[in-house]
């Protein structure tokens, strides 16, 4: 049994954990449910020993239990599958899944043909689409995600923690981990399921432990509550779902489509798209992960090459080569991954805010650090962004306020149209709702907006029309009272979905 | 199984313009080529280059880089010629000595790299001034010998091949050796990616220190050999060695930050590089003797020689592009079959 | 009460160091100027401040376009060396003691260079090939461009003016070229923050992604970081032949690896994103501080060798920490 008592951990100034309390036992799934910046990903993190605890105590089976690094937590019989992923790119598959844990053979070489089978075996159970030796680096999302788990699997762990594993994730692909979970528990494995997806965690698991603030504030059994009492343990607040419905009317600003996209094509994920956004209007592209929606997305914008269909803006045909050209046409774009696609972590608070605007003036244009400054400052204003100072690092600010500081660029230049690629993915309820509130200001005040989301409840409080994508091509339009969660959840699964899937 | 190979090996860059220089230097040379005389001094004129860029590779494949390769080689020449020289020391005692030596400047980088943690371009530009000091303090000046037997076996063959050939062949192996090993899979995954690697329990500092006592160790040899070779010390000797041992593993196909290239690749790196010289010689010569009146200035062999290694360069991009597309293919494949079995 | 105020005045006074490398920088050349004092007190001579100034100006026109290379996250620029001597060696050869060619000359320089960088950019920015190695085989077509133009030896030497600029001094220790100095530090300390160009280059250097996301041109503003390098790189040779006089073959290759020390001690960080030409003359400053030195205090070769070596790796060891990997 796992005994997780009064684990602290800060980060400089930034109080990760106060007083973390966990227990798990053989053959329980446990979800570990949290918002973001409540600890729960710190809390995988020290148990797997990438991150070093303050104070508290980890016992195993009654035994203090110190780990050091993430070598004495796999020796002390738990694996992990990391959130962000521990592959390498270069290895194959199977290389990765034997990473750490080669089997040797004769004169300590290790056994090539066990890499490869052992790697197959777990391939195999979990239905991936491709063979122990592919390259990681030409996997998408989904299937790099089947890796993680994969490697984790392969430890054979008695305890196994899973750290928001099934965000890339196809709902067939985690049907089949959710079965394949159960067998373990029923074997005897003792699982850590972290999640945002409450849907999961009423499939899967047994108990829930959740945490807010750095604090566990509930441990239950997950048959005696739902959805409600989960997310008032979250979030403390006790959320009317009433209140989640999107207030503001469907405005009917011009009939004209300010954007206008027909049989966009990008091989092989985007398998001719076609739909339309309305000035002033909110359109949402709904769907499970890894449809197409940010290649689609990417491709409009630029960022990516597409390989057919038209777009129009404003009835003219155009065809943007770089982000550089879409910005200059008044297009805006919000990518998902922020740290990575998004933000400046060296350079200030102002820089971050106003790249896009500078992106739009002359190379020799000379500043006024003053004119910067100043617009900055309403800007922070604005959006509620928390930081030290104007000048202060962007890294120096949390993960919601980083990401309100991408808005905030995109609001700077009051794009015609603004293009989010799943923007509020892994952000908090309270930013979430605060981003949502300034879409609904950019719209109403004139941006078009196209906004992809995995998240239903999402769409439904946003959008005035959802676009469905499902394997590449979009398969149903939801606008007035056809928006409801009933209709979308099954168009994303491609209940309505005729057509057989292609080869 | 070419398809395989083609798609899946990491040195195929090197390979392929390796097979460009032989063609090209056949091309202008004639089948003197492949003369025993000429063969041999092309092993034992460059068996000091191609280690290097073993060297070189697997720092490159740990994730960093080694600026003091040039150096450390000086180290072992000076420290050769002064021990046999002014000492007395037998031969092969030196060796062991110069050998020792640079594994230990090897260790140095490598506790610097993992513990104190200072970036490896910084660290090794340190050590190489450091090093290069440590070879002038042994020997001011250029001068000293080496044996007579000593520079002949060198130059000369063993067992039907030249001697140098065994010795490029023996420091492959160990490679291939260590490949089949757990340190040879950390090593590369410390190089791909450091974090992911520790994740999975690896010992990361350890197989970086490992990693640069390798280079260190490799780099001794290399050293043995310019000795050798030049047949005399020189605190200067292999200061051009550091830059060309970069271009030797890039030309090889070895990435940066990736974790991915291979000696084979590596080996045929170098003598790509190697044989460029070579083929510009020749070229130009047969220019001269085909148009009497054409006296180019022996400048121009230089100019020709550095363009051609840009370009080469160049083209290990290509080469890596349409490796990719050729995985991203066979995963298509992989998926097409996969559904047509279960469809 | 007294004492707490002013020993809490005192660590705020000593982390402003600590956190500010151009100032810690700052108080290692004065440390250094203070102990070649003590060695001999011609070394305070208003004389000797005049050559040290005119070495550390030269080296750091020789950072500048090392600074808006690394700056820009393209890495690492090794054709600066042979850039600069092709420089020095046009400026001699063009101008062969008069004045008449001096704008010619400029020109042709600036052309050169442009040249330079342009292949620089091209190469990295279309390969995936890294910038020290490419820049690297750069470096090797411009040295045998240098041999072909001056037959292995330079002829000629820069104009009566140019040299005059490069040599004398308005006061003992005071040269012209102090002045050059300033005016290139403050032309591009405003270029890296007081343009758009600038921001976008730090941007690119930081997260090149997200730039590009963000609209940015980031190849345009990464290669033109290359080609503005290669124009820096190719008037420091001409400040170089004005300053030498003498001028020969690849006889600025000692400035390649001084530059990015200059950069390191100056507290511009090698990953991109964050940089200051002050600092990298500040950098340039201790270097040229800390030969001297080891030249008064008669160390050979070896010996200033492993010293350079030394001081480094102390700086590094304080400044260029990567953070541990547990957190």
């Amino acid at each position: 049994m796992l005994s997780v008592r009064s684990v602290r951990k800060s980060f400089g100034a930034v109080v990760a954990l106060k007083d973390a309390n966990l227990e798990l036992m053989p053959g329980e799934i446990r979800a570990l449910l949290g918002a973001n910046g409540s600890g729960k990903s710190t809390l995988v993190k020290i148990l797997s020993g990438l991150v070093s605890k303050d104070g508290g105590q980890i016992l195993l089976d009654g035994r203090p239990l110190s780990i050091d690094s993430p070598l004495d937590s796999l020796r002390a019989g738990f694996a992990t599958a990391y959130q962000d992923l521990s592959l390498v790119p270069r290895f194959t598959v199977a290389e990765n899944i034997a990473l750490g844990r080669e089997p040797r053979g004769r004169a300590g070489l290790i056994e090539r043909r066990e890499v490869l089978e052992t790697a197959r075996g777990i391939l195999e159970r979990l239905k991936a689409e491709f063979s122990p030796d592919t390259f990681a680096s030409v996997l998408d999302a989904s299937q790099l995600g089947q890796v993680e788990i994969a490697k984790a699997f392969a430890w054979k762990a008695r305890y196994l923690l899973l750290d928001e594993v099934t965000a890339s994730l196809h709902h067939e692909q985690v049907r089949v981990l959710f079965k394949l979970l159960k067998e373990m528990a029923a074997a005897g494995a003792a699982i850590l399921f972290v999640s945002h997806r409450l849907d999961e965690v009423f499939q899967l698991c047994d108990t829930a432990t959740i945490l807010r603030g750095g604090q566990t504030v509930a441990s239950v059994k997950v048959s005696e509550v739902d959805h409600t009492d989960l997310a008032f343990h979250m979030t403390g607040k006790r959320l009317d779902r009433a209140q989640v419905k999107k207030t503001s009317t469907l405005s009917a600003v011009g009939a004209e489509a300010v954007l206008a996209v027909e049989n966009l094509t990008v091989m092989p994920k985007v398998k001719g798209v076609t739909l339309h956004v309305n000035a002033g209007e909110v359109v949402g592209l709904g769907g499970l992960q890894g449809q197409g929606q940010s290649e689609f997305l990417q491709a409009v914008y630029g960022a990516a090459a597409r390989s057919g269909g038209v777009v129009k803006l404003n009835g003219r045909e155009v065809h943007f080569r770089s982000p550089a050209e879409a910005l200059r046409h008044g297009l805006g774009f919000i990518p998902g991954d922020r740290d990575r696609d998004g933000v400046f972590p060296v350079r200030s608070v102002t820089e971050n805010l106003y790249l896009a605007k500078l992106a739009l003036r002359p190379l020799a244009r000379i500043i006024n650090p003053q004119e910067l400054l100043q617009g900055a400052r309403e800007l922070i204003q604005r959006l509620g962004i928390v930081a030290g100072g104007p000048n202060h690092p962007a890294r120096s600010l949390s993960g919601g306020n980083q990401q309100k500081l991408i808005v905030g660029r995109w609001l700077a230049v009051s794009p015609k149209v603004l293009i989010l690629d799943d923007p509020t993915k892994g952000v908090d309820i309270g930013a979430r709702l605060e981003i949502h509130e300034i879409l609904r200001r950019m719209a109403q005040a004139g941006t078009s907006v196209l906004i992809s989301s995995s998240e239903v409840e999402e769409l439904l409080a946003l959008a005035d029309r959802i676009y469905v994508f499902y394997e590449g091509r979009i398969v149903e339009e939801l606008s007035g009272d056809q928006r409801s969660e009933q209709n979308l959840i099954s168009a994303m699964l491609g209940v309505n979905h005729a057509q057989s899937r292609e080869g | 199984m070419y398809q395989r190979f083609v798609r899946t090996s990491p040195g195929i860059s090197g390979y392929f313009l390796l097979v460009i220089a032989v063609v090209l230097n056949l091309a202008v040379q004639g089948l003197n080529f492949f003369s025993g005389w000429n063969f041999s001094s092309i092993f034992s004129g460059n068996a000091p280059l191609i280690i290097v860029c073993m060297a070189q590779m697997i720092a490159i494949l740990v994730g960093g880089i080694d600026l003091s390769v040039g150096s450390t080689m000086c180290l072992a020449n000076t420290l050769i010629v002064m021990l046999t020289n002014k000492q007395r020391w037998p031969t092969l005692g030196a060796w062991l000595a110069a050998l020792a030596a640079c594994t230990l400047v090897g260790l140095l980088n490598g506790a610097i790299i993992a513990f104190i943690r200072i970036p490896p371009i910084l660290t090794t530009l340190s050590t190489m001034s450091i090093v290069g000091g440590l070879a002038l303090i042994v020997q001011q000046r250029p001068g000293g010998v080496v044996p007579r037997e000593v520079y002949s076996r060198y130059g000369g063959f063993t067992l039907g091949l030249p001697t140098t050939f065994w010795v490029i062949l023996a420091m492959i192996l160990i490679w291939y050796l260590i490949g089949r090993y757990p340190l040879g899979r950390h090593l590369r995954a410390v190089g791909g990616n450091e974090r992911s690697a520790y994740a999975c329990g690896i010992r990361t500092p350890l197989v970086k220190l490992s990693a640069y006592t390798l280079v260190g160790f490799y780099t001794g040899i290399a050293g043995i050999c310019v000795t050798c070779l030049t047949a005399t010390g020189d605190p200067r000797i292999g200061i051009p060695f550091t830059l060309n041992s970069v271009a030797g593993a890039v030309l090889g196909g070895t990435v940066f930050g990736a974790g991915w290239g291979s000696i084979g690749g590596t080996v045929a790196g170098g003598f790509f590089l190697a044989l460029v010289n070579n083929i510009v010689f020749f070229a130009f010569s047969a220019l001269i003797r085909l148009f009497s009146d054409y006296t180019p200035s022996p400048y121009m062999q230089n100019l020709l020689s550095s363009a051609i290694i840009v370009f080469a360069l160049a083209s290990t991009a290509v080469t890596y592009k349409r490796q990719e597309s050729a995985q991203k293919r066979q995963k298509a494949e992989f998926q097409e079959k996969l559904h047509g079995r279960q469809g | 009460m007294a004492d707490r105020d002013s020993s809490s005045a005192f660590r705020g006074f000593l982390r402003r160091f600590q956190d500010n490398q151009v100032l810690m920088a700052l108080l290692m050349a004065a440390v250094l100027y203070l102990v070649g004092g003590i060695f001999t007190v011609q070394f305070f001579s208003l004389g000797n401040i005049g050559s040290l100034i005119s070495l550390t100006v030269i080296l750091g026109f020789a950072g500048a376009g090392q600074t808006l290379v690394v700056s820009s996250g393209g890495g690492i620029d090794l054709s600066v060396g042979a850039v600069m001597s092709l420089g020095a060696i046009i400026a001699a050869q063009t101008m062969r003691d008069a004045d008449a060619g001096t704008l010619l000359s400029i020109a042709l320089i600036v052309g050169m260079g442009f040249a330079a960088g342009l292949f620089n950019a091209v190469g990295v920015i279309l390969t995936r090939v890294p910038a020290l190695v490419m820049t690297m085989a750069t470096a090797n077509v411009v040295a045998a461009v240098q041999w072909i133009y001056s037959g292995g030896f330079p002829t000629g030497h820069p104009g009566p003016l140019v040299k005059f600029i490069g040599t004398a001094r308005i006061l003992p220790f005071l040269p012209y070229l102090a002045f050059v100095g300033v005016a290139m530090v403050l032309l591009i300390e405003f270029g890296l923050n007081r343009t758009v160009y600038g921001k976008q280059m730090f941007a690119v250097g930081n997260n090149l992604q997200a730039a590009y996301l963000s609209g940015v041109r980031a190849k345009l503003v990464q290669g033109a970081a290359f080609v503005l390098a290669g124009v820096l790189n190719a008037l420091a040779g001409f400040w170089f032949a004005a300053f030498n006089v003498y001028t020969a073959v690849g006889s600025c290759n000692i400035y390649v690896m001084p530059s990015i020390a200059a950069l390191v001690i100056g507290g511009t960080s090698m990953n991109g994103g964050k940089g200051s030409y002050v600092g990298t003359m500040v950098g340039a400053l201790v270097l040229t501080l800390l030969g001297s030195l080891l030249v008064l205090m008669q160390t050979d070769e070896a010996g200033r060798q492993i010293a350079y070596g030394l001081v480094l790796i102390a700086v590094l060891a304080a400044y260029n920490r990567e953070p541990k990997i547990r957190l």
